[in-house]
Parts: structure tokens; C-alpha cells; sequence
């Protein structure tokens, strides 16, 4: 599949740069179209941030992102992805340990949880069901929101204005409370919205924080609400079990993927970094490699972000001035960083369960509200937190491929990290051994002997994330995800359609509509987006 | 008191219309109804008239309230009062009484905020920050009609998406959009967006803005359980500077007295009834309100309480559907401020500079100051540094203080010795931008949140009759009810907490008054 | 994974065929023998002993009890005697069911109600309007069903004679061998024929089952477990929720949602001199509008049905168990007008029965329509008829002996 000799077309269709999730379903479906594509990657291997590492032998770690929560199934299907070789394994439980107690597990058996949850709040666990519920209706909504093209209110184009019409009657169609509670979604925060359910603190502090994975927004801010439905949105999907993670770690999925693409006639060349994309007459008309070979297509696809792809590849002198400023405005901000480790075996949690079988879905260091709103108030004034939030995921538990017999892998997602530390970015590196020893340190509150158990650590700062997986600022996202950086106006107003002012250049990762989140939905919707507008 | 008759146990009345609630807006609609020749009585549950905007004691002396400066009044709402121009300096423009931002340091003493004029700054300004101040500025006056309309206008009922909503969505959508395609862009990407990103999109990281980024959200913000990063709190800010545009320079307690006198005049009466029990009804038609000192009937009947205590504690939940019943308790009311009232022995003056211009001072001297300022009143504790509000009697010997990121719900509870700690904290705070001194002080009065809401039945001292985020600020006060109606036909909802919420406005009680025939 | 009941160890003792289900997270026994034939007869001819722990219970106390729980539930609840109970459902604002239950009143202001589902919560949001104490007392006590024609012999040898004469929805306090076992002994059930069950505290529950179990014998009386009580109680039409109904709040479309007209439940919706009740408004509305559906009983036309099986050259085919698939049926214009949803091969009247759900136009007791049946993988149909319920409705059910008739012979020196 992937090629070893460096001999290019002498033009392709379209060339796409960045063998991250999205740019390989981008070439997956022009390849599928009957075009001829190239994907150039400046790394190794596959998945940009999606991808799978043995950094040490013997263990594959998931290195930046861990979950696959919102795949969307129709890519899974219209790709063939099991065929090549893309198992999801479920993600079942959430469980949030306590620093005294057995902590708050949450099952795939409902009976079981609503006995844990009573332990807290018996009107809690009567309304846990019916929340999900209220959920799982403003998810079938916002479904249809994600796999189209994102609607333009600002426009008068008839067939926007139908588009508009057709959703307004969608509202309709769920009665005549859902306006307001998906207003409320959108502008409340998590932690509000959930206290108008529930009171418990166990209960709605490790539900409010997976509303703000990746964003600068803490529990309590207003409008981190809407992330709240991620979770849902991956249980109505979920006959496909896409709220899960993949087999052999994340990579999987990318490689599945490029095996798709390449099925389908794409050739994708690694250790090929794109240096930048050559303009005649202010039109994409190639790119220009690292090492100085240029080759040539009719347009010009990017799978990275918009900062990376318009002021690195394109070069802010070749922008008119107001898309340049108007550009600039779209906020990066990474909040999080990575620490990934082989243990030698399973730690011990200090909570008194028995057996495993709490450990094996995600496990969330969130044992108070007031624990996560101080983890964030830090973030503000430029610190990395001192107690942060933890999303931890121990994959070998379900899949043995990713370590050897006996040992484990265990991934930490940690929030706040903030790129923008008040010494400013580049002081990161000398603070990474300090950000790893805070997470070992909070971990070892919850399973005292962690560190008993470590083989090896590696710890990735937004820094990191940036210098070495090509995320600017270290955004997971390719830019916040918050309302004035959606629809419409991802990543600047008036170009939210893949489409950028230098022709034939496109964008087609998670800087556009509709976002992070490894969905493939923006790999999809450019790729369809160019093909309708038979620009390729 | 304007007259107080009987207040004896069990007396009854019948009026033509009531009005619970003194203040500004509840006088408002009594004299409106006056005009409409109706019989009206006012009835007020403390000693004050004007609830928080009344006069009230520190000390000896009686101090005038708190009076905010009233931005967001126009002429022609005056003139529908019946104000002529002997009744109040009406003709004094909002230019004449500026808001203050004081600042710490010589080189930049104090930013006027004046929407008239280009700031009167003092001190050595960077050309970039004159650049982008002016830059702002416009901004502010592109984006000011349309919020302006948007406050004054009704909110689309969205329970009901039929063609009236459809035309409402419409016409405003129009109306953005003949701002011209890219500052229509700008305001929609505006508003969802945290105070702190608009600021710095257009001042950047400006030294010599962070007074002005400091003061505009101390002034935006404060008393809302917001900070300058909440998401959303943009619109507050554009909020409350286009509502600027226009307004007076007189306070709120000045405007309490000539509404007295006005109603008075026309015959209409305000009574001291003791706390509302319940608001009696049937068939969902309200027929009496009872109070511990009597009660009355009317046929019409206008709250300019506080929602909950309206709904929650008038009407009953019992006698309302579910979702309203449900919505009313979730509405957030987090009093999150203090007003604290000193009496000094000596004129207080700004630290760095002569005297004091503006009418409305405030202390934050930085964004990061607010900021920091708001983190303990999430954990129940308030600020050892918190943001100041103020304004000073006519002689400057008396200072009434609204004092923000004070919790209702204080961890250590609220007694009189976490109130003195508070003062002390307000005091010591003074000194830093002020000249006061511990020995200028001879009496001072503390209301917590608590207090407030005994004091002035503000429900959970919110001073805002509903803490004002975005969720709150499109459905408001509650989706059922935007309209100034409520579960009962007769029954009719004016007041700080309906649409646009915040300061005196006019537009509910005119909407309310416009339903009575 | 379920949760055993303060009675399982004993239950677990009898139950040879090892088979469970669970029962709102507790182990429950499907049936004690590999076939629940046995549990059933001992329904109809002798007496069957449930454990039915996992019903959720709940406690009301205080000055308002009454007057809260008449604005909860349909039923005007203020007309309830001290020792009396009532079946009641209760809504939502819109006049959808929610769950239904009995209400026992043990004192002026003490009620004790039991649910299907967990009901804590519905409950609360309402409570704070009224001055009282709302328990959720589902662990505090189990509950052990006696249900048969002997059930009253069983019941007299072990709680005393003081109990012979308890009325039909009646209950009243009991002792075991002189110790107040703290609950009450009250004439319900669900299998609509004579019996009763007792709420019995926790601690005492094994000692009270012990002693159930020690008489047994003497009354024919067996253990019996929830397929045998699923027979037993489609034959008496007792719709169940989640089955034949779904409640309001786990509803994800409100066309899944049934007001209690619709599930046959009307007559538990009082008006008459009363205040306003959750639902009330929309309850009158829907009374004077009717309502779409309705839930009936059907009966299989057997000669047809055995001739769809004789035709392949098979015996016709009886479900072994009761089912609660949805089975189609239709008019005999062969548009789908509703469906089964709990149906069964009744053993006492010899007729294949079921509980359905269909359009209002099709609810008339005689209404002839064709409900389908597979044969050979084969989707057929076959005529059934619209019956009146209960199926089974025998009068030792309701009665009360006199209490100078001789007890029970042959018991055997147990009394």
C-alpha cells in the first residue's frame, strides 16, 4: 500500500497533504470517484493524530487520541472499513474513583447503575435514564446537522433558505420544548444543564467534564453544554458500537482507511513532507516537498489545520490582507496534553472493587465539580493544572494486541494544559518531566502503587503536540469548537465549505465543518463538496 | 411613606389595579395605569420605597440608595410618564455623568467611559491603543442599533414556531443583515464569544488597555455569576454599552421620588403590606392578593417581583402546568454582589488624580483582576480583592457600593462577623485607589445577598431578578412567558427580570399596561 | 448483574431448574421446576408462593399524605378507608400513564404504594408543595405473594384466624408466632383469583417465607415463579408496564405513550368531587374526545387455528410459556389495526388468549378480526374475536367466608 519508490504521476487529480484520519477519508472517496489521488505524509506511518506507536517495544500506544466516539457508521459502511481490518471494541463503563469509597461506576446494565448512582441520589439514578432519553432526541437532531454541509443563515440563496426551512420544521417535529432545551444546550453550561436533572456532585462531575474534552472551557462555562450530547450521539450509533476503541489502537482505524483508499486506486506516500503548495496566478496548482520535488494536480487538498495549511503552506503575503486578519481571529488555544505508559502490570485503585471489570471502559479522575473548576481556574492565568482532569483508558484489558501478556498500556488524556503558559510556549519542553510527575502524582492518590508499576513514560505538552504531530498550538480539534467557531463560520465567515480564496486549494480536516472529534464527517463532506462541484 | 392606610390584619380592599412592588418599574406601570384612569395601588413590602434604589439608612444619615446612573431611558419613555421639565434634569445627557474606571497607577489614573465623546483620557496613551480604541468605538456604534432593537423589540416565542415566529426571526435577520454582510458576520461571531476574546481581538495585549478591559467587564459582568472568560458574556458587554448610547445622567433614587410624586399626583397609592403570601386565583383568573396585612382585589394585576417569588410564592405551583412550574425553579438566581453603604468624616478623593469626574466609578483595574476576583465565589467564598462599584453622595462623605463576587451562599455562613471581614476586605481595597482611611469611617452598613433578599425581596439577592447568561437573556424570564403574560390571564409580569433584563426599562410594563384594557 | 432478594437463599434452595431472570436488578426465579405447569395449576387449584421483593415500595406520611397523594395518582384517594387499598394510576401533565400501582391506607395520614418502576423521583418533583414524608422503602421490606383457592387455609395456619375474614382489597397488621412481622397481610394480587400478599420487614422476611413453606404441604401450596404468574395474569387481564404499556418517561416518541383510557384503566380516573389532580385537564379532554386506542382481550377461533396446523399435519401448536412479542393483527381488509402484546395458552379455559392494543373503531366486545400466526415459518392468520376481561374472573376471588363455616378439612392437625 504504501509506496516505497518516490515516483510520482506527472499530475494528478488532486493531491492531498496529511495522512491524518480525514485527509485519507478525503482520498479514500475521490479514489472511490474514479480520481487520481495522492496523499503526501510527513511522518513515518499513518493518522496523524489518530495513529498507533510502538514507542516502546512491545506496547502500541494510542498516542494523541484514544477513543473512537463519533466515526461516522455511513464512512464505515460506504468504505468497507471491516474488511479492512477496522475492529471496534466497546467502551462500556465510565467509572470515576473517589479518594475515599468505591467511587461512582457507571454500567452498560442499567440495573446496576441505577443501584450505584442511589448511593448518592436515588432521584438521580430515577432520572438518569429519562436524561438520556432527552439526549438521544436532540442527538437524532443534530445528527443531520453533521453529516451535511454546515447551513448558512447569513445567505438568501434560495436553496440555503430551503435548507433553513426544512430545519426549522425538523424543531417542529419534536414539540414545542425542543427549541428552547436545544437553546439551552447551546449556551448554558454543563454543569447547569445537568443540575437541572440532577443534584448529586458524584454524579454530575464526571458527566459535566466530558463536555469539555479539548475545549478552554471548564465545567461550569457557559455554552459547554452542547458537548455534553457527544456521548449520546455515539450511543445512538451505537448498533455499530462506535462509542469505543479501536484494535490496535487508533492507527487502526487510520490504516483501515489508507487500505481503502489505496483499494480504491490512491497512492500515498509517507516520509514525503509537503513544504509548500505552488501558486500560479493566485491557483493551487501542486505542491513542493520537503526535499524539493515539486509535483503537480489539478487541486490541492489539505488534511491539516487551517493555521498550518494557509499562513505555513500558502504564506500569509499570498492572502488578501482582510481573510489574512479575519483568519487569525480563529482561536487555536490547545488546553491538553498526553501521557502514555507501559506498566508492568495493572495498579491497584484503592476503591475495595473486586475484579477488573470497572477498569475496563474509561476512567475519569473527576471526583468533584469543585475539583474540576479549579483544574480550569489555573488554565486561565497561563498554569498547567495541579490536580487536573484525567480521562484514562487501559486498552490491553480488552485487547491484548497492544502489550505483552500480563502488561499494560494506560492512556491519560490530561486536562488543563494549557499552550499558552504565562512563560510563554516555547518553555514547555523544560516543564514536561514536571507535567508528567503531576499526572503520576494525581493517579497515585486514586492507585497508590502506580508508580510501582511503570515500565516507561511518555509525556507529550501541547508543545509537543504541535512540534511533533502538526497540531497548532497543540488543539486537538484543529480549533476550538465553540459557537463562533462553528456552521458557518469554521474556520473564518464565508468559508466554512471547504473551500478556501486560493483556487483549487481545500480543506478537509477538523478545522472545517463540522470539527474534531474523529468523525471523518469533514474527509467526507469535502471530498463530496468537491466532487459535486466537479472542481476535481 | 406616600399614605398609609389601614394596615390592620385581614383588611380588605378593591382596586381597579395592583402592582406589587416599589421600584422604579413597578411605580412605572402604577402611573402608566394612573394615566389609563385606572384606580391603582402600589404595594410594598419593606419600609423603602424604590426597593434598592429607595433611600436607606447608614447611621444617622439617610443615604440615597443605590442609584445607578439610568442608561437606556429614552425621552419619549419620560415624556410618557408625564415628566415635564421641572420634574427631573431630564436634559442632563448621559455625557455628563460618565463612568469612572480607576485605576492604580499614575500613569494611567482613571478611563472615562462616555458613549458622547471620545474617552477623556488622561495620561500617555500608546497610538495603537488610540487606534483601537476609536476602531471599537465604531464597532460599538455599527452593532448599536440592531442590539438596540433587539432590547426593546419582543423575544420570538419559540414553543410555538408558527409564521408570527417565522416573521419575528425575519425581520431581525433582515435587519442584521442590512448592517452590510461582514459586520453582520462580525456581530454574529461576536456575541457567542468570551468578553476576554473580544477584547483582545480588538485591543490585542495592550498594556494600556487593561484598565478599559478591566472596567468594562467589572461593569458588564458584575452581579451576573459571569467573568470576562464565560463564553457568551460578549453580549452582556455589547449589551450594556450600546444600551449607553442613550440614557440620563440622574440617578435611579432621583427617579424614584418624582415617579412618587407623579403617581401621587394622580391619585394613585403606595401601601406598606407586609410580605406577599399568595396570589389567589381560580380558573386561572387572579382574584386577590394577600399579604400579612390584608388584601386586595382588582381586576388586573402587575409583578414586578422577582419571577419565582411571583410564581413560586404568588401563584403557586399547583396552579400552573408542570414544565412552567419546573422552568420557574431552574431559572438561575445566584445573587452573586453586596451593597455596602459607608458614612466618612472626610471627602473621599481618587489616589492619582484631584477628584473624582465621573458619576459611576468602578475598580478593576485589569481583566485578569475581575477574573480573579470571580474564581472564590464558585466555591462559596468571596473575593479578598473583589471588583467595586460606586457612587458618592453630593457632598462625597457618603459612598454607596455595589461590591461583586459576593456569594448568597457563603461556606463559612453569613453572620456578622463574615460581614465585618467583608467590609474589611472592601475597605482595605478603597485604600488602594482612594484616599480613605480606616479612621474616615463612622458608620457602615453591609448587605450581604442574604440581606438583600430579606431585606428588599430580592430572591436569593439577585439583583437582577435573574442572573443574566446568555440561556437567560433569550428566554426570559422563562421560555413559557416571554411575553409578559403568565399562568393566570390577568396576571401580568413586569420588572427586571422579563425582557432585556438589567436596568430600568420600560419595555415589559409598557407591554403589561398595553394588555390591560 | 442482579442482586439476590432477603429471601433467596431459600428460593435458591427450591430452585432446581435454575432458572432466574431479573427482575428490576434482583435475581428472580423464572420457574423452581424446568416447567412452570405446576406453578400454574397450584395458581388455580391449590396455592403458589411468590416472592415479589423487587416491586418498588414507597411510604407517604404527614399532615398532607391524603391530600398529596390525591393530586398524584387518577384516583380519588381521599375516598380510601383506613385498612382499605386501591388500585390507581398515575400520569403526567399530558394524561399519559406513568405506572400504576395499589395504595394501601394504614392510618388517616400513612400510605404505603407500590410501583412498577422507580417512582422516587416522579414523586418528589411534587413534593415540596405539600407537608409531608415521602420513603422510598423498597429495600425495608419484602413482599411474599400467597395466591391460590387455599391461600386463605394457608394463610389462617400460619398468621391466625384474625385474618379469615380480611375483605378484598383490604389488609390489615399480622403476627408470626406471636412476633408483629411489622408489615401488613393484604387481599391483592395479580393472578385475579383469591389470595393475598404480605409485606413483611426485611430482617423477619426469611422467618415468615420459613413458616409459609413450613405449612405448606398441608395446602397443596408450592413455590411458584414469574412464567407461571405471567399465565395467571393475562387470564385475568392485567396489562403490565413495559409490556402492554410503556411509562410516559422512558418513551423516546410520544406515540409510544398511552393514557389510562387507552390501556383499559379509565375506570381508576375519578373526576367527581375533587380537586385537581396531575393530568386532570387533559385526562376530561381526552374522556369527552376519546381516545385512539384501546386495549382489549382476544380470543384465537380455535377450529381455525388447529386447521392451519392440521393442514401441515401437525397438532396444533401451543406456546409453551406466555409471550410478549408483538404479534400483528388485523382487519379483514388486511390493514394492520393493532397488535398482541402479552399472549398465552390458557390452561383453565382451554382458549389461546391475549392482551392487544388496537385502534378505537376495532374495540367493540364480538369485534371479529385476524391476528396473526406462523405455522411452518409461514406467516398466516387466523379470526379472532374481541372478548370482554378478565378472561377468568372466578367469585372466590372477592369473597368473604362466613365465619361460622367449618375451616378447611384434612388439614392434618396443621391448624
Amino acid at each position: 500500500m504504501i509506496q516505497k519508490a518516490k515516483s510520482y504521476r506527472s499530475k494528478y487529480d488532486a493531491i492531498v497533504i496529511g495522512a491524518g484520519h480525514n485527509g485519507l477519508t478525503c482520498a479514500a472517496y475521490l479514489a472511490k470517484a474514479g480520481k487520481k489521488v495522492l496523499v503526501l505524509e510527513r511522518r513515518h506511518l499513518l493518522g496523524g493524530a489518530a495513529v498507533s506507536e510502538e514507542v516502546v517495544p512491545g506496547f502500541t500506544f494510542s498516542v494523541c487520541s484514544y477513543v473512537i466516539s463519533l466515526f461516522r457508521p455511513h464512512i464505515i459502511r460506504e468504505l468497507e472499513l471491516a474488511k479492512h481490518g477496522l475492529e471496534i471494541l466497546p467502551l462500556e463503563t465510565s467509572y470515576s474513583p473517589h479518594h475515599d469509597g468505591p467511587g461512582l461506576c457507571r454500567w452498560a446494565d442499567s440495573e446496576k447503575s441505577r443501584r450505584e448512582i442511589s448511593r448518592f441520589s436515588r432521584k438521580d439514578a430515577e432520572k438518569y435514564p429519562e436524561f438520556a432519553l432527552d439526549m438521544q432526541r436532540v442527538s437524532m437532531f443534530a445528527r443531520n446537522i453533521i453529516d451535511q454541509k454546515a447551513p448558512d443563515p447569513t445567505s438568501f440563496n434560495p436553496s440555503e433558505l430551503w435548507k433553513l426551512l426544512k430545519l426549522g420544521k425538523q424543531f417542529r417535529d419534536f414539540g414545542p420544548d425542543f427549541v428552547h432545551m436545544h437553546n439551552k444546550l447551546l449556551t448554558m453550561s454543563s454543569y447547569d444543564f445537568l443540575s437541572e436533572y440532577f443534584e448529586s456532585d458524584a454524579l454530575k462531575a464526571p458527566m459535566s467534564v466530558s463536555g469539555i474534552i479539548g475545549t478552554f472551557l471548564g465545567v461550569r462555562s457557559p455554552g459547554s453544554a452542547y458537548v455534553l450530547l457527544h456521548h449520546y450521539m455515539g450511543e445512538i450509533d451505537g448498533v455499530f458500537r462506535s462509542w469505543g476503541f479501536a484494535k490496535g489502537g487508533t492507527g487502526a482505524l487510520s490504516n483501515a482507511i489508507g487500505r481503502a483508499a489505496a483499494a480504491h486506486g490512491a497512492e500515498i506516500h509517507v516520509n514525503a513532507g509537503v513544504e509548500k503548495i505552488n501558486l500560479k496566478n493566485g491557483r493551487a496548482t501542486g505542491v513542493v516537498l520537503e526535499n524539493g520535488d515539486e509535483i503537480a494536480a489539478d487541486c490541492v487538498v489539505s488534511g491539516c489545520d487551517p493555521f498550518r495549511t494557509l499562513f505555513g503552506f500558502v504564506g500569509e503575503d499570498n492572502l488578501e490582507p482582510d481573510f489574512a486578519e479575519g483568519l487569525k481571529q480563529f482561536r487555536m488555544r490547545g488546553s491538553s496534553g498526553k501521557v502514555n505508559m507501559a506498566l508492568s502490570r495493572l495498579p491497584t485503585f484503592k476503591d475495595g472493587r473486586e475484579g477488573t471489570a470497572h477498569l475496563r471502559g474509561d476512567i475519569a479522575i473527576a471526583p468533584s465539580v469543585r475539583y474540576l473548576e479549579k483544574a480550569y481556574d489555573q488554565a486561565k492565568y497561563g498554569e498547567f493544572s495541579e490536580r487536573p482532569y484525567l480521562n484514562i483508558v487501559i486498552p490491553s484489558l480488552v485487547d491484548p494486541s497492544v502489550a505483552p501478556p500480563g502488561k499494560h498500556v494506560m492512556s491519560c488524556f490530561v486536562q488543563y494544559a494549557p499552550y499558552h503558559i504565562k512563560e510563554g510556549p516555547s518553555h514547555w519542553p523544560k516543564l514536561r518531566d514536571k507535567f508528567a510527575k503531576t499526572v503520576i502524582d494525581t493517579i497515585e492518590e486514586f492507585a497508590p502503587d502506580i508508580r510501582d508499576c511503570i515500565e516507561h513514560v511518555q509525556a507529550l505538552t501541547p508543545w509537543d503536540l504541535e512540534q511533533d504531530y502538526g497540531l497548532t498550538e497543540g488543539n486537538i480539534f484543529h480549533g476550538e469548537l465553540s459557537l463562533e467557531q462553528l456552521l458557518f463560520l469554521r474556520p473564518t465567515a464565508g468559508w466554512a465549505k471547504y473551500k478556501t480564496p486560493i483556487k483549487g486549494l481545500w480543506m478537509c480536516a477538523s478545522g472545517s465543518h463540522p470539527g474534531g472529534g474523529i468523525m471523518g464527517a469533514p474527509g467526507e463532506l469535502a471530498a463530496k463538496t468537491m466532487l459535486r462541484s466537479a472542481a476535481v | 411613606m406616600a399614605s398609609n392606610p389601614n394596615t390592620a390584619q385581614n383588611s380588605k380592599h378593591k382596586v381597579d389595579c395592583v402592582v406589587l412592588g416599589s421600584e422604579p418599574m413597578g411605580l412605572a406601570a402604577a402611573v402608566l395605569l394612573a394615566q389609563k384612569n385606572k384606580k391603582v395601588v402600589v404595594l410594598e413590602h419593606s419600609d423603602t420605597i424604590g426597593g434598592i434604589h429607595g433611600s436607606w439608612k447608614i447611621g444617622g444619615t439617610s443615604q440615597p440608595g443605590l442609584p445607578v446612573p439610568m442608561h437606556g431611558v429614552t425621552r419619549a419613555e419620560l415624556l410618557s410618564l408625564g415628566f415635564g421639565k421641572d420634574s427631573l434634569q431630564w436634559d442632563q445627557k448621559i455625557g455628563d455623568a460618565p463612568t469612572e474606571f480607576c485605576g492604580e497607577d499614575k500613569s494611567i489614573p482613571y478611563f472615562l467611559y462616555n458613549s458622547d465623546t471620545q474617552a477623556a483620557m488622561t495620561g500617555e496613551w500608546s497610538k495603537e491603543m488610540v487606534q483601537s480604541f476609536e476602531q471599537f468605538c465604531t464597532f460599538i456604534s455599527e452593532c448599536s442599533p440592531f442590539i438596540q432593537r433587539l432590547a426593546s423589540g419582543k423575544l420570538p416565542n419559540t414553543r410555538n414556531l408558527n409564521l408570527n415566529f417565522i416573521w419575528s426571526v425575519a425581520t431581525k435577520a433582515a435587519r442584521l443583515r442590512f448592517m452590510g454582510k461582514d459586520k453582520m458576520m462580525e456581530l454574529l461571531r461576536s456575541l457567542p464569544m468570551p468578553q476576554a476574546d473580544l477584547l483582545s481581538d480588538h485591543f490585542g495585549s495592550l498594556a494600556d488597555a487593561n484598565i478599559l478591559k478591566g472596567g468594562l467587564s467589572a461593569a458588564s459582568l458584575g452581579g451576573h455569576f459571569l467573568a470576562p472568560h464565560s463564553p457568551g458574556t460578549s453580549a452582556n458587554l455589547l449589551l450594556w454599552l450600546c444600551r449607553r448610547q442613550h440614557g440620563f445622567g440622574f440617578g435611579s433614587t432621583e427617579l424614584v421620588s418624582a415617579l412618587e410624586k407623579r403617581l401621587t399626583d394622580l391619585g394613585g397609592t403606595i401601601v406598606k403590606a407586609g410580605k406577599l403570601q399568595s396570589i389567589v386565583s381560580s380558573n386561572h383568573l387572579a382574584t386577590e392578593v394577600q399579604t400579612s396585612a390584608g388584601s386586595w382585589k382588582a381586576s388586573n394585576f402587575i409583578s414586578t417581583l422577582d419571577t419565582k417569588k411571583t410564581l413560586l410564592k404568588g401563584v403557586g405551583s399547583r396552579n400552573m402546568d408542570f414544565g412552567t412550574a419546573q422552568e420557574t425553579k431552574n431559572m438561575r438566581m445566584r445573587g452573586c454582589s453586596a451593597v455596602v453603604g459607608l458614612e466618612l468624616n472626610t471627602a473621599l478623593s481618587p489616589k492619582f488624580s484631584d477628584r473624582f469626574i465621573g458619576k459611576h466609578i468602578v475598580f478593576a483595574p485589569s481583566q485578569e483582576y475581575v477574573e480573579k476576583a470571580f474564581d472564590p465565589v464558585k466555591y462559596g467564598e468571596f473575593a479578598k480583592n473583589p471588583v467595586l462599584e460606586f457612587t458618592l453622595g453630593p457632598d462625597q462623605k457618603s459612598v454607596s457600593l455595589r461590591v461583586h463576587s459576593v456569594p448568597y451562599e457563603l461556606d463559612e455562613k453569613w453572620s456578622d462577623e463574615t460581614r465585618q471581614q467583608l467590609l474589611q476586605a472592601v475597605t482595605k481595597t478603597l485604600s488602594r485607589f482612594t484616599s480613605y482611611q480606616d479612621s474616615h469611617l463612622v458608620s457602615s452598613v453591609v448587605m450581604d445577598p442574604q440581606t438583600l433578599e430579606s431585606r428588599f425581596g430580592l430572591s436569593e439577592g439577585q439583583i437582577f431578578h435573574g442572573e443574566m447568561g446568555l440561556d437567560q437573556m433569550i428566554a426570559r424570564p422563562i421560555v413559557q412567558h416571554t411575553d409578559q403574560s403568565s399562568p393566570l390571564k390577568n396576571l401580568f409580569l413586569g420588572g427586571a427580570g422579563c425582557h432585556p433584563g438589567g436596568m430600568f426599562q420600560l419595555r415589559a410594563v409598557n407591554e403589561a399596561v398595553r394588555q390591560i384594557k | 448483574m442482579p442482586i439476590p432478594t432477603p429471601l433467596h437463599e431459600q428460593t435458591k434452595a427450591l430452585c432446581h431448574s435454575y432458572l432466574w431472570k431479573d427482575w428490576a436488578g434482583y435475581y428472580s426465579v423464572s420457574s423452581y421446576d424446568i416447567h412452570h405447569d405446576q406453578e400454574y395449576h397450584a395458581f388455580r387449584q391449590s396455592c403458589g408462593i411468590m416472592d415479589l421483593t423487587p416491586l418498588f415500595k414507597y411510604k407517604v406520611t404527614g399532615p398532607d399524605a391524603c391530600k398529596f397523594l390525591s393530586y398524584m395518582m387518577t384516583r380519588n384517594i381521599e375516598k380510601l378507608k383506613n385498612g382499605a387499598s386501591g388500585y390507581t394510576t398515575w400520569c403526567d401533565q399530558e394524561g399519559k400513564i406513568i405506572d400504576d400501582g395499589v395504595v394501601m391506607r394504614i392510618a388517616d395520614q400513612e400510605f404505603w404504594f407500590t410501583a412498577a418502576i422507580p417512582s422516587f423521583s416522579w414523586f418528589m418533583r411534587y413534593a415540596d408543595d405539600f407537608e409531608i414524608e415521602l420513603k422510598d422503602i423498597t429495600e425495608d421490606f419484602a413482599i411474599i405473594g400467597m395466591q391460590g383457592p387455599t391461600s386463605r387455609d394457608l394463610c389462617t395456619a400460619v398468621f391466625g384466624t384474625s385474618m379469615q375474614k380480611l375483605g378484598f382489597f383490604k389488609h390489615m397488621p399480622v403476627s408470626v408466632q406471636g412476633d408483629q412481622v411489622g408489615g401488613q397481610l393484604s387481599r391483592t394480587g395479580y393472578t385475579g383469583d383469591l389470595g393475598y400478599e404480605i409485606w413483611v420487614e426485611q430482617t423477619k422476611a426469611a422467618k415468615v417465607y420459613a413458616a409459609l413453606m413450613a405449612k405448606a404441604p398441608f395446602f397443596s401450596a408450592i413455590p411458584a415463579g414469574l412464567d407461571a404468574l405471567d399465565v395467571a395474569r393475562i387470564e385475568a387481564g392485567f396489562i403490565m408496564n413495559g409490556v402492554d404499556y410503556h411509562s410516559a418517561h422512558h418513551c423516546p416518541i410520544a406515540e409510544r405513550k398511552s393514557s389510562p383510557y387507552e390501556v383499559g384503566l379509565g375506570w381508576t380516573v375519578h373526576f367527581k368531587n375533587r380537586g385537581q389532580f396531575v393530568g386532570k385537564d387533559a385526562l376530561k379532554k381526552e374522556k369527552k374526545e376519546g381516545s385512539p386506542w384501546a386495549t382489549v382481550g382476544i380470543e384465537y377461533n380455535w377450529d381455525a387455528y388447529e386447521k392451519l396446523f392440521r393442514e401441515k399435519g401437525l397438532p396444533p401448536g401451543l406456546c409453551s410459556k406466555a409471550s410478549r412479542t408483538s404479534v400483528p393483527l388485523y382487519a379483514f381488509s388486511e390493514r394492520q389495526i393493532g397488535y398482541c402484546t402479552s399472549s398465552t395458552w390458557s390452561p383453565i379455559l382451554k382458549k389461546n388468549i391475549a392482551l392487544a392494543t388496537v385502534e378505537a373503531a376495532y374495540k367493540k366486545i364480538g369485534q371479529e378480526i385476524l391476528v396473526e400466526v406462523t405455522v411452518e415459518h409461514v406467516r398466516k392468520t387466523v379470526p379472532a374475536t374481541i372478548v370482554p376481561m378478565p378472561f377468568f374472573n372466578p367469585k372466590r376471588k372477592t369473597a368473604t367466608p362466613d365465619p361460622m363455616a367449618p375451616l378447611a378439612k384434612n388439614t392434618g392437625g396443621a391448624l
